[in-house]
């Protein structure tokens, strides 16, 4: 709980792209310097914040479980209330993820923002000021502001970069998501209340009655159950990842959602450990009809966006029901998952945009035979669909090997549900692909026949995604060690607390390789 | 001599009647000279009145046989109303002079108007209340109708003025029946009257239909109808003024009232209250819904940040008010943002009257798109604005006394108005623009709209000096 370094990295590397973004509205110029100018702003500011996460996370010590670098600012000094920051296992990868993601769709080329760069450019980096402060904010009151914040540039990102649903679709999300968080508000005032305190630390030593922690439990359940998102409360976001601009996509499944399973870790678990004990069987049940319905839906949908958004969500169900299974495997699991799920998905959505940024805004079961026509793509497209389904050797296989181990020490129900999601997962992206790639390619007067195969720059892109796929698959102890500790924390308080304990790992150093 | 020196707590009203009234009968007398000035002088008289509340009302003290108190509480609401007077006069300074009019009347009557919140501020006396809030209500009663040849300026003035009565009518009633029950006007002296004894019956009445007679100012449902006719058919620089000082001098009364006489009638009004809370946060929700003209849209979103403001009251005790007075002040500089762009834009050659006359706003304006969602969105509430930190602590206020299931429906319709915040969002950047809009090109104007912008966005960054001020004011009270 020490500042190791002299500099503020974390507040930098959460304002940076929000002075970026100032520079960015400063930028004049007619059309094209404009573009340019803003371009190599936004690029800018995005490289140094990505290379401070990453120097956060060559500072970052394994060994140590609670939060470090940490930062306090006083804000609110009557009511205690402090803007504090910390990292710690849990929040560090997300923290290289979003900065990483971030970085990748500022270069991406983006032809649908050709009209306002300025605009697309000053959202993206607002949002990430806002999703990274969210990671790193570790004072309630903070976290808040910034859980709820990117409901603000999310809102300009649908609604003036979307297709023609695009304004209901942003009502749609913003009303969802306001009432989230007003739940998660009710939630962050009662333990105010009770702890005298929005500081995080300060609040997890405190311990709730149990009847104050069923109705934490219930409010931050229910505030997190729509971001991350579970049935019934998934209704936002299907439709989004078709209406949005791809990158875009990028952002809400890759981050976005993450935020969702994120505040289970970070507040759920600590905050209402005895309430958990009742409740969990809730979050599982609810989590594996997500798994379910999810499959069922995306098995109907022809659409190839619509049905990664649900094989999305149905990996999210995964690893909902991995949290809240109560074992360190599982946890561990479950945060790889969302890890590798963030670099695949929001990789899968590059891919696809190539098509939309070739041919506007089509449906993709129009594209047949792509393979012969692209091969470049479709070993991007298989490598992806792949980590996404978790072969051995990519990142989605460690995070299924330890979440179905995990599970199944816990419950042996829940981790026959798990497979099962996996598979039906497999099954349906593959069929994604197979649609896509494979076949002959019907129509040469068609759009897809006309379709280019991805260049240099794009290849660029896609290149390190892939190699972060590989690297997850194959050195996963290098993102597995850094979380362990605070995992084992976690494990321990909950133990002090409900006298249940984590299950033991029985795994030594090393499996998953 | 020293009659006049106890009545120094009053100085700054007796400074503003006697300026007022200066102005007035001069410009009866010599209207070429003061038509011309007026203005300037106005301006000037609201800056030496501003600096006469510092000096004067900041102190505990009483004055008039203890009929009139001031203390920081009051200078909070007397600081608010001053802000409303000085920026409507300013606007309708350029109004007037685009409009091709000069006329003194409604500057007088603003000023008058101001006078009576002033007073309503400072009651400590259910006589002075009356005098206070009568004096604020009939100047604007008269200003809503000054257009004489628009007919939908004459029927709101007419509206208010029936409507205006009927509240105060049954004020009146109320007021001597607590007089009845308890044989003085006086606020503290009631205040201790009631603690020591058992409220009588007979005041309990009272104090409903006190309520309902103030409930009727602060424009909330049931007793807003009206409001929105009443705001469309003034004119615009005028709807500021009304959208916010009689709004600020009410709800500061309500406060004084409730942390005073009626504290311990609490078990009654605290139901009461939040009906009226709730039912306002609806109405306004959906009505700023289905609204398409910009004044009315004002007015329903008036109608629900009132309900939030009774929310915060409802929850009675220091946090309550505390709430209250930061939602007023979170409030006054996104409705006069608000006004100010509308001022500021013309269509067609005529002035903007329908929401969707500003579509596209972004495409050609983009610092007021903008400023226009930054008023929008702290109205509603939104995190990291101004308006959140209100939010905030009104829901804080809630939980402290235990009302979690007001709190919960205080929530659900919450996102209605949010609703409407996003529906103004959406229309000035995702929309298509109709017809060209021209800028006028108003520096004074810009200055209030990037001021208040501003000053939202540094409260939402920096809000200890409000929390603090306005949690002292409140203490004051109890």
């Amino acid at each position: 709980m020490e500042s190791s370094t002299s500099w503020p990295l974390l507040f930098v590397v959460i304002f940076l792209p929000l002075l970026g973004a100032v520079f960015v509205a400063l930028v004049r110029g007619d059309e094209e310097i404009l573009a340019h100018n803003v371009r190599n702003v936004a690029i800018l500011s995005c490289l140094c914040t990505f290379l401070i996460a990453l120097l956060i996370w060559a500072q970052f010590d394994a060994g140590k479980a609670n939060f470090q670098m940490v930062e306090n600012y006083k804000w609110l000094p009557g009511f205690s209330v402090s803007f504090k920051l910390g990292i710690d296992g849990f929040s560090l990868f997300f923290v290289v993820l979003t900065t990483f993601l971030v970085f990748l769709c500022i270069l991406w080329r983006w032809s649908d923002v050709k009209n306002s760069p300025k605009k697309y450019t000053i959202i993206l980096l607002t949002l990430e000021t806002m999703v990274v402060g969210s990671f790193l904010s570790i004072d309630l009151i903070s976290f808040y502001v910034f859980f709820e914040g990117m409901l603000i540039p999310l809102f300009f990102l649908i609604g003036m970069f979307g297709d023609n649903q695009r304004s209901f679709l942003a009502y749609k999300f913003f009303i969802y998501s306001l009432f989230s968080s007003s739940l998660l508000m009710l939630a962050i005032i009662l333990i105010y209340r009770e702890a005298g305190t929005t500081d995080l630390e300060l609040v997890l030593s405190h311990s709730f009655s149990v009847e104050m922690q069923f109705r934490l439990w219930g409010l931050l359940f229910t505030a997190f159950a729509v971001r991350t998102p579970i049935w019934p409360l998934h209704g936002w976001l299907p439709e989004l990842n078709v209406s949005m601009p791809l990158t875009g996509s990028v952002m809400m499944s890759g981050v976005i959602i993450k935020t969702g399973g994120y505040g289970f870790l970070r507040f759920l678990l600590p905050i209402a450990p005895t309430a958990n004990q009742e409740l969990a069987p809730i979050a599982v049940g609810l989590a594996v009809v997500t798994i379910f319905y999810a499959s069922l839906v995306a098995l109907v949908q022809s659409d190839a966006r619509r049905r990664i958004a649900y094989v999305s969500i149905l990996q999210m169900g995964i690893v909902t029901a991995a949290i809240f299974a109560m074992d360190v495997e599982a946890m561990e699991g479950a945060v790889i998952l969302m890890l590798a799920h963030g670099v695949a998905c929001g990789a899968l959505f590059f891919c696809i945009s190539v098509f939309d940024r070739r041919v506007f805004f089509g449906e993709t079961r129009e594209f047949n035979g792509l393979a012969k026509t692209m091969p470049r793509l479709a070993i991007f497209f298989v490598i992806f669909i792949l980590a996404f389904v978790g072969i051995p050797g990519t990142s989605g296989f460690v995070g299924q090997f330890l979440v179905v181990l995990g599970t199944f020490k816990s419950h042996t129900g829940i981790a026959l549900a798990t497979s099962i999601g996996f598979a039906l997962g497999t099954i349906l992206l593959l069929f994604v692909f197979l649609q896509m790639f494979m076949g002959k390619a019907e129509d040469p007067r068609s759009g897809a026949a006309k379709v280019r195969d991805i260049g240099l720059k794009e290849g660029l892109i896609l290149l390190p995604l892939a190699a972060l796929v590989l690297w997850i698959g194959i050195f996963p102890s290098s993102f597995l060690t850094p979380m362990h500790a605070s995992i084992e924390k976690l494990g321990i308080e909950y133990l002090m607390a409900t006298s249940v304990p984590f299950d033991a790992p029985v795994r030594e150093e090393g499996a998953g390789r | 001599m020293m009659v006049l020196f106890s009545l120094r707590p009053m100085a700054p009203e007796l400074f503003l009647t006697a300026t007022t009234l200066l102005l007035a009968f001069g410009q009866m007398v010599l209207p070429q000279f003061f038509s011309r000035k007026a203005h300037a002088f106005s301006l000037t008289i609201l800056a030496v009145t501003l600096v006469l509340t510092f000096f004067f009302s900041r102190s505990h003290a009483f004055a008039m046989d203890s009929m009139f108190v001031t203390e920081p509480f009051a200078l909070f609401g007397k600081i608010l109303i001053l802000i409303a007077a000085f920026v409507t006069l300013i606007m309708s300074r350029l109004w007037q002079r685009r409009e091709g009019q000069e006329s003194v009347g409604p500057i007088i009557l603003v000023l008058f108007a101001s006078i009576g919140a002033f007073l309503c501020v400072s009651a400590n006396s259910f006589i002075l209340l009356y005098l206070g809030l009568e004096l604020q209500a009939i100047p604007l009663y008269l200003i809503a109708s000054h257009r004489r040849a628009d007919r939908r300026s004459t029927e709101a003035g007419l509206t208010w003025f029936a409507l205006g009565f009927l509240s105060t009518a049954m004020l009146l009633y109320g007021v001597s029946l607590i007089f009845a029950a308890a044989g003085t006007m006086r606020f503290d002296i009631l205040t201790v009257l009631f603690l020591e004894r058992q409220v009588p019956k007979l005041a309990i009445f009272g104090m409903a239909l006190v309520l309902m007679g103030l409930a009727f100012r602060v424009s909330a449902a049931p007793f807003h109808l009206g409001k929105p006719d009443i705001h469309e058919g003034a004119a615009s620089p005028m709807t500021v003024f009304f959208a916010t000082a009689p709004i600020i001098a009410a709800f500061m009364v309500l406060s004084r009232l409730l942390a005073g006489p009626f504290i311990e009638m609490s078990e009654y009004w605290q139901p009461i209250l939040m009906v009226l809370a709730l039912l306002s946060l609806i109405v306004g929700g959906l009505g700023s819904l289905f609204e398409w003209n910009v004044k009315r849209l004002m007015a329903c979103l008036v109608v629900g940040i009132s309900g939030q403001i009774l929310l915060g009251l409802a929850s009675g005790g220091n946090h309550g008010v505390s709430a209250a007075i930061i939602t007023l002040t979170t409030m006054l500089p996104a409705v006069i943002g608000c006004y100010a762009i509308v001022l500021s834009m013309r269509v067609k050659g005529s002035a903007v009257t329908r929401l969707s006359d500003l579509s596209g706003l972004y495409r050609n304006h983009p610092m007021m798109a903008f400023c226009f969602s930054v008023f929008a969105l702290s109205l509603v509430g939104v995190p990291p604005l101004a308006g959140f930190w209100a939010k905030l602590f009104l829901f804080s206020a809630l939980i402290e006394h235990g009302m979690i299931g007001t709190a919960l429906s205080g929530i659900l319709s919450y996102v209605l108005l949010a609703f409407s915040g996003l529906r103004i969002v959406k229309t000035v950047y995702f929309d298509e623009p109709d017809d060209p809009l021209d800028r006028v090109d108003n520096m004074m104007l810009s200055v209030i709209m990037t001021g208040a912008a501003g000053l939202i966005i540094f409260v939402a960054i920096f809000p200890q000096t409000l929390l603090g001020a306005a949690g002292r004011a409140a203490g004051w009270l109890f």
